[in-house]
């Protein structure tokens, strides 16, 4: 099993610095922070100035390394806009987005696998009808439009639940129905067809002619089996929602990652689009690896490899 | 042996005064389904996968099932192991129509009737250790505890030939004749009085095929098992079986004891059948060789009259339009053929069954 997590670890390391060489190299062809920073003045001599204190006059390929030494160092730099480190800042809007993470894979879960699983017992019912109609439903309108509804149906017209901010549970419904919503459908939809897949194959049947109960049947041996596309796109999903839910967090004005992300970029505030980027990427890798390692328990096979 | 020839004779006769005795007991026994497009409700087309099976399978007997691929007999397994519901007919499990059973019935049935299926490793869940295989159904049925349970493990684990130290593995650290015995031990579980073997030695190599069925023979003798054999290899059913029913395009078109039915074949169909075994002995060939022209009718669109009259060498003008009945044509013996009753028209109350009706 360690060889396994090794060599997992190695590729993630990989990754990462992969996304660091992408990010580094996007934003600074996204435009000139010098100029945003310089404001309405037009003093060349400023200008100047400023590119020199940010280090922007130097050669690319020296800018990245002295990017990737500070890192090495645990210096994640300074946020241009905020005059403090970024990981100060990033932390700071963390648990936000943590919460909301949780909440909508709570939604996505707690709705999307019951419902697969329904509508693939039932094949061809009307369970199986009404969920493919809402999985369809679910990943074909988008994520700002549900918001809005939500917002203007139980906020505005029933004035029932608050449409913006943070504070309790109530604030939390609307921002984790809406994040939550394209990601039922899928898990919903994975879950249906890794269903069916198990659902058609011999240990089923063999299940059947023993004797077991048809919800033994479903709910233990056939969703286990089903269990590790469910927990891929699990894993996936809760590292999207984790690192940006950012349409979400931008209608519901939700302090997250999303949102500071969405301010920074517009501001060319670079080392911070960076952190946040870095921190995706390092989010995605240990989600996939705690999923890859999970597998492992689900399904004994994989560990024999 | 001379029970059997008495059942057979009474069932050809219709009058179902026997019925109790019979295990499985099936008359014009029919599956289809729908394939296809299923948008509209006429969309889409039948498939007759079985298709009028009448036979019975006595208390203690090994029946054999053959024919080759797409003849309808796993699904027949299917039909039998109450995996599917049968389209028409009447299928009786010790007398009692299956369609009347209860959910308490269904629980008997399954305690009574186990089975192994064809492929070894995709029968085994790949989650579950061999220990937990063999011993859920015990569990599920409410057999004995959980000490009582693993002891039973490990009896059966012995009694197939396994070490029963590798009860805590899992199917794929075993080879697949060994995972053909932990199928064959859960079966045995609970004690069943029926055994439905669906191929269970096809997707074997040849020398572990023959520890399996030296296996089953063993098991048949100690636990007196009424066995349902399917197999494609005639060889594996003459060796095992007590009678067979040959099937053709869903239907059985020959049934009998074994050794007679595969020594000296009645049926056109059956006679192509086993002459195109090849024979272990090299002095024993076949005194001509039988080839078939054409394919298998497809169970979407099957032929009138007698299924197998477009390729069968001895048609005769009637089998292109009248289906023939199963008969007996000796004792305990019958067949599904003009050629035995040639002067009789066949007249639907001659032997006890109707017309179909389609």
């Amino acid at each position: 099993m360690l060889p396994y997590v090794l060599s997992r670890l190695v590729r993630g390391a990989l990754t990462i610095f992969g996304v660091m060489i992408v990010i580094f190299l996007l934003t600074r062809a996204s435009g000139d922070p010098a100029a945003t920073l310089q404001g309405d003045s037009n003093d060349p001599a400023r200008y100047e100035q400023i590119r020199r204190d940010l280090g922007l006059d130097e050669p690319l390929i020296k800018q990245f390394s002295t990017y990737m030494g500070d890192i090495l160092q645990g210096d994640f730099g300074e946020s241009w806009n905020y005059r403090r480190p970024t990981v100060d800042v990033v932390k700071e809007r963390l648990p936000e987005s943590a919460q909301l993470a949780g909440a909508g894979l709570l939604v996505s879960i707690g709705l999307g696998v019951p419902l697969g699983v329904i509508a693939a017992a039932r094949r061809g019912g009307f369970m199986d009808k009404l969920s493919r109609a809402f999985g369809l439903l679910g990943q074909s309108i988008p994520t700002f439009w549900v918001g809005i509804m939500l917002v203007l149906i139980f906020s505005v017209q029933l004035g029932m639940l608050p449409s913006s901010g943070t504070g309790g549970i109530k604030h939390l419904i609307l921002p984790a129905i809406a994040v939550g919503w394209f990601s039922t459908a899928s898990v919903l939809r994975l879950t249906r067809s890794a269903m069916l897949d198990v659902l058609d194959s011999e240990y089923i049947k063999m299940a059947r002619i023993k004797g077991l109960s048809e919800g033994r049947v479903i709910w233990r041996h056939a969703l286990k089996n089903a269990s590790i596309p469910i927990v891929t796109i699990a894993g996936i999903q809760l590292a999207a929602l984790l690192t940006g839910a950012v349409v979400t967090e931008s209608i519901f004005a939700w302090p997250g990652v999303g949102s500071l992300v969405v301010t920074a970029a517009n501001g060319r505030d670079f080392p911070l689009v960076q952190t946040v980027a870095l921190l995706a990427a390092v989010t995605f890798v240990l989600v996939n690896l705690s999923v890859d390692i999970l597998y492992g328990y689900l399904d004994p096979r994989i560990w024999a490899k | 042996m001379t029970g059997l020839n008495v059942s057979t004779a009474k069932q050809v006769e219709g009058t179902g005064a026997t019925a109790q005795s019979a295990v499985f007991e099936l008359s014009q026994v029919s599956k289809e389904f729908r394939v296809g497009a299923r948008l509209w409700p006429w969309g889409g087309a039948t498939l007759r996968a079985v298709d009028d099976v009448t036979l019975r399978i006595d208390p203690g007997e090994c029946f054999g099932i053959v024919g080759e691929s797409g003849c309808g007999k796993s699904t027949l397994a299917k039909l039998l192991l109450l995996l599917e519901p049968i389209s028409s007919g009447r299928l009786a499990f010790h007398g009692q129509d299956v369609r009347s059973f209860s959910r308490r019935d269904v629980r008997r049935f399954r305690r009574k009737v186990q089975a192994v299926l064809q492929d070894p490793y995709s029968s085994l869940n790949p989650r579950m250790s061999i220990s937990s295989i063999i011993s859920e159904p015990m569990e599920a049925l409410g057999v004995g505890n959980r000490k009582e349970r693993e002891e039973r493990v490990c009896t059966l684990m012995e009694q197939v030939g396994l070490n029963p130290d590798f009860r805590r593995r899992f199917p794929h650290q075993f080879s697949g004749g060994q995972q053909q015995r932990v199928a064959i031990a859960r079966a045995l579980s609970v004690e069943p009085e029926v055994l439905v073997l669906d191929e269970p030695t096809s997707a074997l190599d040849v020398s572990v095929r023959t520890q399996i069925i030296r296996l089953l023979l063993d098991i048949k003798s100690k636990y007196s098992l009424t066995m349902v054999f399917i197999s494609h290899d005639l060889a594996v059913v003459e060796q095992i079986s007590d009678r067979v029913g040959v099937m053709y395009a869903g239907e059985v078109v020959e049934t009998g004891q074994a050794k007679d039915v595969i020594r000296t074949a009645s049926h056109p169909y059956t006679q192509v059948l086993t002459a195109a075994v090849p024979s272990p002995d090299p002095d024993e060939r076949p005194p001509t060789r039988l080839l078939l022209d054409g394919e298998i009718p497809s169970p979407l669109n099957l032929p009138p009259g007698c299924r197998f009259h477009p390729r069968c060498s001895r048609a005769l003008p009637q089998c292109a339009a009248d289906r023939p009945q199963l008969t007996l044509i000796e004792a305990s013996r019958e067949a599904a053929c003009h050629l035995f009753v040639p002067s009789a028209p066949p007249s639907p109350g001659a032997n006890g069954k109707v017309a179909k009706v389609s």
